[in-house]
């Protein structure tokens, strides 16, 4: 359904008296999603998975590669084309408070994508709000309320209500339970696995909660400083991680369990993304002298699992 | 020996319409070198309270009614140069976001040396600027020498909090507060910064206040924990007990809720409804409205934190029920 190749981002910072200087944002990313599919995207801050995200919808340029969305390449399409490709594709976006407009009534939110394609007469416009509402598990009542009225969980189903309104086949969700309180995670995770299953949605979730990626994912793809460094169906990525950036990050998250888990030959320090090499380098404990001079390529270990790390 | 004795707390916000009550008669006790975990949601008074131990609600926020004694001395009545003696010197405090709480204007170091002068912990300056010096070293920040100069905004989110932890530890304080110290952290920066404060508790043999959201951060570093709902503790024992056999159904409810990492299950458990917003508490157990094991007398009656086994407190009138 989607296939990315090497698409690279680089954001050039400058100014008077500053030197200028490219952030490396992305680098040479490639994958591919089926249809139905859950891709989950993980890194830390900084990693690159929201440029990605967001370059997959067209939502910024790129400086290269390609994205094909059914076969179609998105940057090669003129406004008019891409805005029918545009209602295949939504986004559900992090933060429920700064992406809903205050101004906006939930009705006027979620059939504002309808009106701009011209779907429907205004009457069947509002059956599909109501009906929409009902989807994602809000009372009817709703639909005349302002954004304000509702807490961070409701405003995030508004959210997705507002994604699905066009009925698309890809939906983009960039972090869309990080800003929730746990019991109401697992409401939005449960919803957004229900949607999937009824309407055969294709996702790409990004997310630096490792637990909860494993539990909508089927392949995932592990980002640092720009680049994929290990890519996997979900159970064997979890079972065997092989990059140590993956196995650090597995082991870093606290489980209820304890910290049984824990790996301590990390170096206990943070340090810059060096300009040649491998980026995990500094703080990985199987560092080469190859690492500091080679940028490691991606390889595959089994046809469903890849890494780039010279140890392989 | 009880280091930090909360009694009766409630406070809240004044607003146009009234006031709003947050925390609503919260009590609990922490021990000489020990860590207790507050954990709640968002909007559950965990924060409220903390700042309310150390007098720091700014209005239109208000504490109510209740005692704060810091080595048998109530906080909340002892003026003001008492009081500033107390913060920064005896209890120090670590927020949220360390970005937010250092000024942007004054390097790491002056800011650092600024504590300690204005506590009185050093001589002059010199000797100051060694200590910071010395302490930034300890909270792993290489290059302390470097960084002592460095201004916040050149310092990525784990070194703003390890600055910052540096700062809250100049005075050598015998109380730490920590306000959700690593939500605002990736998760690698996270096990880091929860191993230090960890390893300096025990060091430095001071007592800390974890205040957070996330359940699993204070499997195996608490040795004790109080679980806040709607404003209120339903829920207080040691740590082990609490994940082994919790008795309040919102713990419970809580502990299914976390997804587990080793686990693919098809459905994840979820907490029916949401968390009421203050003032529009439920009436009887605040809990009621979405517990699967609610009765009339729930409904009807609030229930009150009572003893149920030594070291053991539960509100609920169905305790060990299982939901």
């Amino acid at each position: 359904m989607i296939v990315t190749e090497n698409i690279t981002k680089f954001f050039h910072l400058g100014g008077f008296e500053r030197k200028k200087k490219i952030i490396r944002a992305v680098e040479n990313v490639s994958f591919n999603i089926e249809k139905g599919e859950t891709l989950g995207l993980v890194g830390e801050s900084g990693s690159g998975k929201t440029t990605t995200g967001r370059i997959l919808l067209r939502l910024m340029p790129l400086t290269a590669g390609r994205v094909l969305f059914d076969g179609t390449d998105i940057f090669k399409l003129n406004s008019r084309t891409l805005k029918l490709y545009r209602r295949r594709m939504q986004i559900v976006f992090q933060d429920p408070y700064s992406s809903l407009n205050p101004r906006m009534t939930v009705k006027q939110i979620i059939s504002e994508g309808m009106i701009i394609h011209g779907i429907g007469t205004q009457k069947e416009r509002t059956d599909k709000v109501l009906k929409l509402l009902e989807t994602v598990g809000l009372d009817i009542s709703s639909a005349n309320k302002y954004p304000h009225e509702f807490s961070g969980g409701q405003r995030q189903r508004i959210a997705i209500a507002r994604a699905i309104s066009l009925d698309p086949e890809f939906v983009v969700l960039d972090e869309p339970v990080s800003a929730l309180d746990v019991s109401i995670q697992a409401q939005i995770i449960n919803l957004l696995k229900d949607l999937q299953q009824k309407k055969n949605f294709t996702y790409l979730f990004i997310s630096h909660d490792l637990a909860v990626v494993r539990h909508i994912s089927h392949k995932i793809i592990v980002m640092y400083a720009g680049r994929v460094i290990e890519k996997g169906d979900s159970d064997n990525l979890f079972t065997s991680p092989l990059h140590p950036y993956t196995k650090l990050l597995l082991s870093s998250v606290p489980s209820l369990k304890g910290k049984s888990l824990k790996v301590n030959k990390y170096p206990d320090t943070e340090s810059d993304i060096p300009e040649k090499g491998c980026a995990f380098a500094p703080r990985c404990p199987f560092c080469m002298e190859r690492c500091l001079k080679e940028t490691p390529q991606e390889i595959s270990i089994s046809p469903f699992h890849s890494v780039a790390c010279f140890i392989y | 020996m009880t280091l930090l004795k909360v009694e009766g707390l409630k406070a809240g916000f004044e607003t146009t319409d009234g006031s709003v009550t947050v925390v609503d008669d919260v009590s609990f006790d922490i021990k000489e070198s020990e860590i207790f975990a507050l954990v709640g949601e968002s909007g559950c008074g965990k924060s409220v309270t903390a700042y309310s131990i150390l007098n720091l609600l700014s209005p239109p926020g208000k504490i109510f009614a209740g005692h704060i004694f810091f080595q048998n001395e109530d906080l909340l009545s002892i003026d003001l140069k008492r009081l500033n003696d107390i913060r920064g010197r005896k209890i120090g405090m670590v927020f949220q976001e360390p970005s937010s709480f250092l000024n942007p204007v004054f390097t790491i170091g002056e800011q650092i040396v600024e504590t300690m002068i204005f506590h009185k912990v050093v001589q002059n300056i010199s000797q100051a600027k060694k200590k910071a010096i010395s302490f930034l070293e300890r909270v792993g920040i290489p290059f302390a020498e470097k960084r002592f100069y460095s201004y916040p905004h050149e310092l990525s989110g784990g070194m703003k909090q390890r600055s910052m932890i540096a700062m809250a530890l100049s005075c050598n304080p015998e109380l730490l507060i920590a306000d959700e110290p690593t939500t605002a952290l990736d998760v690698t920066v996270q096990e880091q910064i929860m191993n230090l404060l960890e390893d300096l508790q025990k060091e430095l043999k001071m007592s800390v206040l974890l205040i957070t959201h996330n359940l699993s951060l204070v499997a195996e570093r608490a040795e004790r924990v109080a679980v806040m709902y709607a404003g209120k503790i339903v829920e207080e024992t040691k740590t082990e007990l609490l994940l082994e056999k919790p008795l309040h159904p919102y713990t419970q409810g809580l502990i299914k809720s976390v997804p587990d990492i080793t686990l693919k299950e098809k459905k994840l458990y979820s907490i029916p409804g949401v968390v009421p917003v203050p003032g529009k508490m439920p009436q009887g157990c605040r809990f009621s409205n979405r517990c699967p094991i609610a009765s009339d007398i729930c409904k009807k009656k609030e229930p009150v934190l009572e003893n149920i086994e030594s070291d053991r407190r539960v509100a609920c009138f169905f305790a060990g029920e299982q939901i």
